[in-house]
């Protein structure tokens, strides 16, 4: 491998992890050309889409190369986004040899420690609990939210693993927790369905993707913008498909 | 007044919350937190004087972005770490689920009011993103140019 194919190869991978991390298309796209031009490189050209990155350079004496990576599903990881931003600041300002740009890129990523699964689900009850009482919800609402918050953490987890397709995960997730707040509600626990729900969705409809999709149609990244938009609707109505189909399995005697 | 404040106080809770799930360092879950409760705030102060959606969005959104822009030039962080839990009390999770609920229903009239307050909010939110930070492009551009330019003219002649 020559300095050109470590150098394409970082900042390609570099992106990819990026991406799924959550960070945004521009800030991504800034970061692979900064890491280029650092190494002076030339002819950069960057494809990028939220789901594939195609990047491209030469070097002056008119070697040139392609890579072409495709991105994993985005998780909101703000540890890795700063770390992976600390090393291309790094990277841009002492550019080490391209060699030995992998095993940083690797070390920075075992670096990072995550919250343990125990903080992450207390997390997600702070944020729920005062969700739902922003919607409205009484302390018995609240406290039926935050156990099918909990519910939905670990079936998530569990439909993740298999690798299922996004939508039908979607849909099934909240069917399950559509029928989970239908039960709480009718022994008494829960007292507003529409608030628990809503709730309950804010864990699942992609609020910040649909910001970004929009912010990617004005900035210039229309193709992404509109296929991540297209994403969103697939998404959103897969979960109100599972929760209709929870409703009329409950005889849809309650109102939505 | 109590009720405002208890706005605040659980959008400052549920962007803390929220920016443990995101994977925010400790120390700047409490950041995250305030960012939270200052787009609240922001949020109901405009609407004292507009009832116009896109305006009070736009302008909140202007305000939290502002914020994540100045947090993160200041601890060298990218501006999502602080703009992600702060944007919370702005998303339409709940219009967006009213439309598509009403859509199912065929409930048309309250799936179109839905659907445009939807798509205000997501405008305004998006325009707002977008005039601060390339605000900040700009002016990162004009004293990075500055600063080049100075250190061009200060740069001591050496005598040989």
């Amino acid at each position: 491998m020559n300095d050109l194919d470590y150098i394409l190869d970082f900042a390609a991978t570099l992106g990819q992890r990026m991406l799924g991390c959550g960070a945004n298309l521009e800030r991504v796209n800034d970061t692979m050309n900064r890491i280029c031009l650092s190494y002076r490189l030339t002819d950069i050209s960057i494809f990028s889409l939220s789901s594939t990155i195609i990047l491209s350079a030469q070097t002056a004496d008119n070697q040139s190369a392609t890579r072409h990576v495709m991105v994993p599903p985005a998780n909101n990881d703000m540890k890795r986004i700063s770390r992976f931003n600390q090393l291309s600041r790094q990277v841009c300002s002492e550019t080490p040899p391209p060699a030995a740009l992998d095993a940083m890129l690797k070390q920075a990523d075992s670096e990072v420690k995550d919250y343990a699964t125990v903080t992450i689900i207390l997390g997600y009850l702070i944020a729920m609990s005062s969700i739902c009482m922003l919607n409205g919800g009484s302390l018995r609402d609240v406290i039926a939210a935050d156990l099918t918050t909990v519910a939905l953490f670990w079936i998530i987890r569990l439909l993740d693993k298999p690798g299922l397709n996004r939508i039908v995960t979607d849909a099934l997730c909240m069917w399950i927790v559509g029928s989970l707040d239908i039960l709480l509600v009718r022994i008494g626990l829960g007292q507003h369905l529409a608030t628990i729900i809503i709730t309950n969705s804010m864990m699942m409809i992609p609020g910040i993707p649909l910001v970004n999709a929009v912010r990617n149609i004005l900035c210039g990244n229309e193709m992404n913008g509109i296929l991540e938009i297209l994403k969103i609707v697939l998404d959103a109505t897969a979960i109100v498909l599972g929760l209709g189909i929870s409703i009329y399995m409950f005889g849809g005697g309650i109102t939505w | 007044m109590v009720e405002t404040v208890k706005l605040i106080l659980l959008s400052f809770i549920a962007s803390t919350g929220l920016a443990i799930v995101f994977g925010i360092e400790k120390k700047y879950v409490l950041r995250a937190g305030i960012s939270g409760a200052l787009t609240r705030c922001v949020y109901l102060l405009l609407m004292q004087f507009t009832q116009e959606r896109l305006i009070y969005i736009l302008l909140s959104t202007m305000v939290t972005a502002l914020y994540a822009e100045v947090m993160a030039a200041r601890e060298k962080m990218p501006s999502t770490v602080f703009l992600y839990p702060a944007i919370i009390p702005l998303l339409p999770g709940s219009l967006l689920y009213n439309t598509l609920v009403n859509f199912m229903q065929r409930n048309t009239e309250a799936m179109y009011a839905n659907a445009r307050d939807c798509i205000l909010t997501l405008i305004g939110m998006s325009v707002g993103f977008v005039l601060v930070s390339t605000f900040v492009y700009y002016k990162r551009i004009y004293f990075l140019g500055k600063e080049f330019v100075g250190s061009l003219i200060k740069r001591p002649v050496r005598r040989r």
